[in-house]
């Protein structure tokens, strides 16, 4: 049975659609069927940070409102082939996003046996942001560690709790999983961030995945390719971990120390 | 989804706050007034409040003097609650909704049920039996998260998981966090001056009982040593109240 994700944060900025599109790469890189949604209609930026913005024709309001098959819209990523984009429309209102419409695009890629279907959602608690999270099995919480991004991240949860079809009809609720980003142990360490137990304790759970502060994030959402496949990179790494800890393989927790400064360094007082 | 009507009548049990009045002079109640609004700070600037005057008795300032002196203190008045004979007449030009309530007889402990060990033990679900019984407490397991509000109507709450920052928790009966408790905790919201609210961490940005609130500084918080505290009113000489913190 295929599995509905949404990334979402409440706060803007903190790194879902980075999440996302890595995420997604790394469940198509082990030969899981995936396609990625973008919910930020209007905004859209996935496709960029996939790389894939010169072969978007249709897009997601074109599916909803019928003006293209979803085959159509549907782009196949180039770095993996498991995995497939639907970008968000760029031009059109978000009050395009219809819960009919949204439930049928998502029953298709089932029926196309899909089986993990993430949808990146935008920032904020309207429609799109509820649309995104309205028919998910899971959901990634996104979040940085200081104390805004956190008390965003709370209250999107009260509302995945609250708002989403699970909640309302009842059934086994949402499961959540928890994603720091931007993490820099250093400052953690100082006292200048909070550390990852102290947000790990102020939401309640469990961390799936903690992504280190780098620049490659940026260079890499330049270049049109998911962080996750900077070869050796720390964040790389992170996300690697992240998506085999999802899959159910155990990993312990990396870069939660600040480097040690190379021996030389240590020797010479460089 | 079902097609949601435009226009739906719901219940509700906002949390409002009341400005009581006792007897006041009339020379003095602008002042009180005004004292009384400023220690409030901002809590009242943004909330909608009744005006309690069920504790009043006939002398000193009349109903229509106390709503001006209200008014012109800054407060946001939604109605006023008159307890009986309590001069609606004197009212009808203020404009306000007026609900008669009699004032809420404190709770006095319940009395134990007689004893039927025969027939408790036969057919426990006996509804006659289960009718003398106090309600069960509303019992949370999952994190309450911030923007979401509980209510426990009629009976007491209990949270068995932490609450954050934003949150809020109301009971009409006492509150039980096992738990970090973080966000704002209303117990006795009915009016029941027994209630408490107990936490295993109490680190709450505002705690109140039976309408009587207080915010909690991070120097409260220090002295209470971020460990279990109980919240509950205290009563002096001259029927003042005043909400006491203990560590437990």
């Amino acid at each position: 049975m295929a599995k509905v994700i949404v990334v979402t944060s409440g706060k803007g900025g903190v790194g879902k659609t980075t999440t996302s599109a890595s995420f997604a790469t790394g469940l198509a890189n082990r030969g899981k069927k995936t396609a990625v949604i973008d919910f930020d209609i209007g905004l859209r930026n996935l496709d960029l940070i996939l790389g894939c913005e010169r072969r978007v024709v249709y897009d997601f309001v074109n599916v909803i409102q019928g003006d293209a098959k979803l085959s159509q819209a549907l782009v196949r990523d180039k770095h993996s082939e498991n995995l497939s984009i639907l970008a968000a429309s760029q031009t059109k209102d978000k009050e395009a996003l219809k819960e009919e419409g949204v439930k049928q695009v998502l029953e298709d890629l089932k029926g196309m046996d899909f089986e993990y279907i993430i949808c990146d959602s935008p920032a904020g608690i309207e429609t799109g942001a509820l649309m995104a999270l309205r028919f998910a099995d899971e959901a990634l919480i996104v979040t940085n560690p200081e104390v805004s991004a956190v008390r965003d991240a709370d209250r999107m949860l009260g509302i995945i709790e609250a708002k989403s079809l699970r909640a309302e009809n009842g059934a086994e609720r949402v499961k959540e999983h928890l994603v720091i980003t931007r993490y820099a142990p250093k400052r953690a360490d100082k006292g200048e961030m909070l550390s990852h137990t102290d947000v790990a304790e102020l939401l309640s759970l469990p961390i799936l995945g903690l992504i280190p502060e780098s620049e490659q994030v940026l260079d890499c959402s330049n270049r049109g390719t998911p962080v996750i496949l900077a070869n050796g990179s720390p964040v790389a790494l992170a996300f690697d971990d992240m998506v085999a800890r999802y899959l159910g393989e155990e990993r312990p927790l990396r870069f939660t120390e600040p480097e040690s400064a190379p021996f030389w360094k240590r020797l010479f007082g460089g | 989804m079902k097609p949601r009507r435009a226009v739906e009548i719901k219940g509700s049990a906002l949390p409002v706050l009341r400005v009581v009045v006792r007897d006041c002079e009339p020379e003095s109640l602008g002042d009180e007034m005004t004292a009384a609004v400023g220690s409030a700070g901002p809590l009242l600037a943004d909330a909608l409040a009744v005006l309690d005057l069920r504790e009043r008795t006939v002398d000193g300032a009349r109903p229509s003097m106390i709503v001006t002196a209200a008014r012109n203190a800054g407060v946001r008045l939604a109605a006023v609650l008159l307890g009986e004979g309590g001069m609606r007449a004197d009212l009808a030009e203020a404009d306000l909704p007026i609900i008669e309530s009699p004032l809420v007889a404190e709770r006095s402990v319940p009395e134990a049920p007689e004893a039927h060990p025969t027939t408790a033990s036969e057919d426990p679900a006996n509804p006659a039996s289960a009718g003398t019984s106090p309600p069960a407490p509303l019992c949370v397991t999952q994190p309450v998260r911030s923007g979401q509000r509980l209510y426990a109507q009629g009976r007491d709450l209990l949270v068995l998981a932490p609450t954050s920052r934003g949150a809020e928790l109301i009971a009409d009966g006492s509150i039980y966090a096992f738990g970090l408790l973080r966000g704002r905790a209303l117990a006795g919201a009915s009016g029941d001056k027994t209630a408490r609210i107990l936490a295993t961490r109490l680190d709450a940005e505002l705690v109140a009982v039976a309408g009587v609130y207080r915010t909690l500084e991070a120097s409260d918080i220090a002295e209470l040593g971020g460990g279990a505290a109980s919240v509950a009113l205290a009563f002096d000489e001259e029927g003042g109240e005043r909400l006491v913190l203990r560590p437990v």
